[in-house]
C-alpha cells in the first residue's frame, strides 16, 4: 500500500498494450479519456487512410450522440430505480455482497478532500460511514469506474461489433459500421477511461505487471497472463502497480478503488483481469475481486455465467476460474502435458460418532523435492489459531505468511467424499516441470486426531494411480494422472 | 480514575502472596501479556489484568468495581445501540458491524501508540544521531537483539533457548497493560523473535539466517537506496508491516464474531434479542464473580478457564 512510487514502465511505452500491434497509430478522439486504435489488414495505404478516417467521424458522430444519452442516463438513475443503470448498479451490489457498489459518493467526497489536505481520513468514521450507505436505500448513484463501461457498451452496440447484452439504445437512428470495414479491420481497441474493448481476427495479449520489482531492470516485469482468441468480449483490467489506480495522501501511495464495506482503500490487494459479454459486468466483477480474498473472490466469480476471470496477489500467486486456461493459446497450457486432462484427486473424510462434532481442518498441498509447498490446493478452517494444529502444514507454509491464510482458506466442510481437479499448475500459475513431487493430505479435529497422508509422486509422460488410507480422520485418498496420448 | 482499585489490586496481590500461589504476580502478568487475544478474551479470560479490563468495560461510575446492574444496563444499552437502522431488531450483519466498528477504534488507538514507539525506536538504533540509520547501526542493534536471547552463545534461538526475564517488571500500583488486537510479534520473546525470523520454517533461526534476514530487511526499508534509512522510511516500513498485521487480524475477528453471532442467536431467526444476549451475559458476570456477592472486584478468586488455546510458550 505505502510503497515508493513505482511506475510499471510498460504503461509509460504507451500504446498497444493490450492488443497486437497495429498498422495503423492510435488517435485520440476529442472527449477526454477516450482512445480508439485500430489495425487493417492487406489493404493498400489510401483505403487504410479512407477507412481510418470514416471510422473516426463514426466514432466522433456516436460520440456527440452519446453524451447526450449519458448525461440523461445518469441523472435519470440518480433519481429513478427504474433506469436500466440503476438497475444494474444495484443488481450488482446485491450479487456481490456489497463488495461492489455505485453509491460511494460520500466515501469518494472523503478522499477527495483527503488528497487536497495530504491528511489520511479517520479510519473508525469512514467505516461508520460506509455502513450507513450501506443500509440506506434512498442513496443515490454517483460517478464512479463503471460509467465509463457503461458508455463503452453503448458505443460497441453502436458500432454494431458485438453484444452489449443492454436494453436497446434511445438513439433516433443506429450508425452501423460499413460493410466495407468488417472485412478489412483487423483489429479495434475501444478504449474510455480504464475500460476497454478489443476486437481481433488474431489473439489479443493480455498482460499484466508482475507484482515484483525487479531490481536491477529498475522495473516491475511483466507476466503474459492470456492469448484471448478474438473476441468482442469486455475486458476489465485493474492492476495494482498501474499508476492510474492509485492515489498520494501524504507520504503514502494508496489505491483509489474503494472499499464499500469499510470505505477504506483496498490495502494488499490483488491485481485483476475480468472478461465478460458487457463491460458493465466485467468491471463490476473486477472490483468485487480486489476486495474480496482471493479463494472465495474466485468462487464467486465461478458461480457467474459468462464471466472469466484471473487474480494475482501480492506475491504473485494466481488464482483462476475454471474456465480461464481455455483462453489460453494451446500450446502454452499445460506445459509437457499434451492435453487438459488434469490430475485428479479423491479423498474422504469419514463420519465420526462423537457427541460435539467439529468438522475438521485441512490443508491439501502438494511440495517438491525440496519439501518445498508449490501448491495449495485447499485450505480449510478460518481460525489460524486452529490451523498451527495442521502440524507440517503450518511448518512449511502457515507460519510464514498469515496473509496466506485469510487469501486462500475457506470454511470447513463435512464428512463425505471429495473429488478435486488439478491442471498441473504452481501456485504462481506456471506449469510444473516433469520430476518428484509429493501429496499431502493433513487433517485435524477439535477433540479429535491429527492425521497426515503424504503420497509421493512422479510428474512425468507416464499415466500412474495411487491410493492409501488413513486411520481414523482420512479414509481413502487416491491420487490419478492420465496425461493422455 | 482507579484509585480505589489501586489499593484492592496490591490487596489481592498480597493475598495471593500468602497464600502461597505457585506463580509470581510477575509472572502471572508475562503469561497474560504474552497470549494477544480479543474482546471475546477479556470478557472470558482468567488472569487479574483479563479482569481489569473486564471491569473496566462495562464500570458506569468509574468505582474500579461492576456490579451486576451495571453490567446488564451496559450491556442493554450496547445492544440498543447496535439496532443501526431501528426496526428493533439486531441482525448479523448489525451485530458484526458493531464489533467492527469498536475493532477498527481500537486498532486506531494503538496503531497511534506503535507509531510514537516508532520515533523512540528510531534514535536507539540511531546512535550517532545523526538522523540517518546506517547499515552498521542496524546491525548493531540486531546483533544486539540475537545476543540477548542466546545468552548461552549457541549461535543459534530455538526451542531451547531460556525465555527471557520481562524487561520492566509490572509495577503491581500501575494500570495493566491492556490486551493487544494487533499483537505485533516482538523480538523481545523468543516465540516473537522466531516468528519473525525463522523464514525457512524449521523452528529455529542461526545466526547466519538472522544476518542475511536483517541485510534483506534494510535494503528494503532503504527505499531511495542512498544506502541509509531515514526516520521516515523507517516508519513507512514499520507502518506497512502494521496495516499488514492490522488486515489478518480485522479479516480474523470479523470472522469470530459472526460465529459468536451464530451461538448467540439460539433460535436461529437471524435477530439477537436482549433475552438471548442477556443469556450470553449471566454466563460472563457469573464467570468472574467467583465469589457470587453480585460484584466483580478485585477481590474475587480468579477463575479457572478450561481454555481451548493452548499457552503460549516458547516451546512449540
Amino acid at each position: 500500500m505505502k510503497k515508493v512510487l513505482q511506475v510499471c514502465t510498460l504503461l509509460m511505452s504507451g500504446a498497444g498494450w493490450w492488443c497486437p500491434a497495429v498498422s495503423a497509430g492510435e488517435f485520440e478522439l476529442p472527449l477526454e479519456n477516450v482512445s480508439l486504435m485500430v489495425s487493417f489488414q492487406a489493404i493498400n495505404p489510401a483505403q487504410e487512410k479512407q477507412l481510418t478516417v470514416q471510422l473516426q467521424q463514426q466514432l466522433q458522430i456516436g460520440i456527440e450522440k452519446l453524451n447526450a444519452i449519458a448525461a440523461a442516463e445518469f441523472s435519470a438513475a440518480k433519481k429513478s430505480p427504474d433506469s436500466d443503470l440503476h438497475q444494474r448498479c444495484m443488481q450488482w451490489e446485491y450479487q456481490s455482497q456489497s463488495a461492489f457498489s455505485c453509491r460511494l459518493g460520500d466515501l469518494e467526497a472523503q478522499w477527495q478532500q483527503a488528497r487536497i489536505s495530504n491528511e489520511l481520513p479517520d479510519r473508525a468514521q469512514l467505516r461508520q460511514l460506509a455502513g450507513q450507505l450501506r443500509r440506506d436505500d434512498r442513496v443515490a448513484l454517483a460517478p464512479g469506474i463503471y460509467w465509463h463501461a457503461w458508455i463503452l457498451d453503448q458505443f460497441i452496440i453502436q458500432l454494431g461489433l458485438g453484444e452489449s447484452g443492454l436494453d436497446e439504445l434511445k438513439v433516433a437512428e443506429k450508425p452501423r459500421v460499413n460493410e466495407q470495414y468488417q472485412n478489412a479491420l483487423k483489429s479495434l481497441r475501444l478504449r474510455i477511461g480504464s475500460q476497454q474493448r478489443c476486437w481481433s481476427k488474431d489473439a489479443i495479449a493480455v498482460d499484466l505487471c508482475k507484482p515484483v520489482f525487479n531490481e536491477t531492470n529498475n522495473t516491475f516485469e511483466k507476466i503474459s497472463v492470456a492469448q484471448f482468441a478474438a473476441t468482442a468480449s469486455a475486458l476489465s483490467i485493474i492492476d495494482q502497480q498501474d499508476v492510474s489506480f492509485t492515489q498520494k495522501i501524504g507520504p503514502y501511495r494508496l489505491s483509489t478503488i474503494i472499499n464499500p464495506r469499510d470505505g477504506w482503500p483496498a490495502e494488499f490487494a490483488p491485481s485483476v483481469i475480468v472478461t465478460a459479454a458487457d463491460s458493465f459486468t466485467a468491471t463490476a466483477v473486477a472490483q468485487t475481486l480486489v476486495v474480496k480474498p482471493p479463494v472465495k473472490g474466485i468462487a464467486w466469480a465461478n458461480s457467474l455465467a459468462g464471466v472469466a476471470a484471473l487474480v494475482v496477489d501480492e506475491h504473485g500467486r494466481v488464482f483462476a476460474t475454471s474456465n480461464w486456461y481455455q483462453y489460453i493459446e494451446k500450446n502454452k497450457a499445460y506445459g509437457f502435458w499434451k492435453n487438459k486432462i488434469p490430475f485428479v484427486i479423491d479423498y474422504e473424510i469419514p463420519n465420526q460418532s462423537v457427541a460435539e462434532y467439529r468438522k475438521p481442518y485441512l490443508a491439501l498441498w502438494i511440495s517438491d523435492s525440496t519439501a518445498k509447498p508449490v501448491k495449495h490446493l485447499r485450505l480449510l478452517g478460518d481460525n489460524s489459531r486452529w490451523l498451527r494444529e495442521l502440524k507440517l502444514w503450518w511448518r512449511r507454509q502457515g507460519r510464514l505468511d498469515d496473509g496466506l491464510v485469510d487469501a486462500i482458506s475457506g470454511a470447513t466442510e463435512k464428512p463425505a467424499s471429495y473429488h478435486l481437479e488439478w491442471d498441473g499448475r504452481d501456485d504462481f500459475g506456471n506449469p510444473l516441470a516433469q520430476g518428484s513431487y509429493e501429496f499431502h493430505i493433513e487433517v485435524a479435529r477439535e477433540h479429535g486426531d491429527h492425521e497426515l497422508v503424504s503420497i509421493p509422486f512422479t510428474l512425468s509422460d507416464q499415466r500412474f494411480q495411487v491410493q492409501a488410507k488413513g486411520k481414523t480422520e482420512l479414509g481413502k485418498v487416491s491420487l490419478s494422472f492420465n496425461p493422455g496420448p | 480514575m482507579k484509585n480505589n482499585f489501586y489499593l484492592g489490586a496490591s490487596s489481592a496481590l498480597v493475598l495471593m502472596a500468602l497464600s502461597g500461589c505457585n506463580t509470581a504476580p510477575q509472572q502471572k502478568i508475562a503469561e497474560a501479556n504474552a497470549k494477544p487475544t480479543s474482546s471475546f478474551q477479556r470478557d472470558h479470560g482468567d488472569g487479574f489484568a483479563d479482569r481489569y479490563w473486564f471491569i473496566d468495560e462495562y464500570d458506569q461510575n468509574g468505582d474500579g468495581e461492576l456490579s451486576r446492574k451495571e453490567f446488564d444496563d451496559a450491556r442493554a444499552s450496547r445492544l440498543t445501540g447496535m439496532d443501526l437502522n431501528k426496526d428493533q431488531r439486531i441482525d448479523e450483519n448489525e451485530y458484526v458491524e458493531e464489533y467492527a466498528l469498536r475493532l477498527e477504534k481500537q486498532l486506531s488507538e494503538e496503531r497511534k501508540g506503535q507509531i510514537s514507539q516508532t520515533a523512540i525506536r528510531f534514535d536507539s538504533v540511531d546512535t550517532d544521531k545523526n538522523k540517518k540509520m546506517t547499515w552498521a547501526e542496524y546491525e548493531a542493534s540486531g546483533s544486539r537483539a540475537f545476543t540477548h536471547l542466546d545468552k548461552a552463545g549457541r549461535g543459534v534461538i530455538d526451542t531451547n533457548t531460556p525465555v527471557p526475564e520481562m524487561r520492566t517488571a509490572q509495577n503491581e500500583n500501575e494500570k495493566p497493560r491492556p490486551r493487544s488486537a494487533l499483537s505485533m510479534p516482538s523480538s523481545h520473546s523468543v516465540s516473537g523473535f522466531i516468528a519473525i525470523y525463522d523464514k525457512n520454517g524449521d523452528g529455529q533461526v542461526t545466526r547466519a539466517e538472522f544476518d542475511q534476514d536483517r541485510k534483506n530487511s534494510f535494503n528494503a526499508t532503504d527505499a531511495n537506496k542512498d544506502s541509509w534509512i531515514s526516520a521516515e522510511e523507517y516508519l513507512l516500513e514499520f507502518e506497512n508491516r502494521l496495516d499488514r498485521q492490522a488486515k489478518n487480524v480485522r479479516a480474523g475477528q470479523i470472522k469470530q464474531a459472526h460465529v459468536r453471532f451464530g451461538a448467540l442467536d439460539k433460535d436461529k431467526n437471524d435477530d439477537l434479542t436482549l433475552q438471548e444476549f442477556g443469556v450470553s451475559g449471566e454466563r460472563i458476570f457469573s464467570g468472574w464473580d467467583l465469589d457470587k456477592d453480585g460484584t466483580v472486584t478485585a477481590k474475587d478468586p480468579l477463575p479457572k478457564r478450561e481454555h481451548k488455546q493452548e499457552k503460549a510458550t516458547a516451546a512449540k
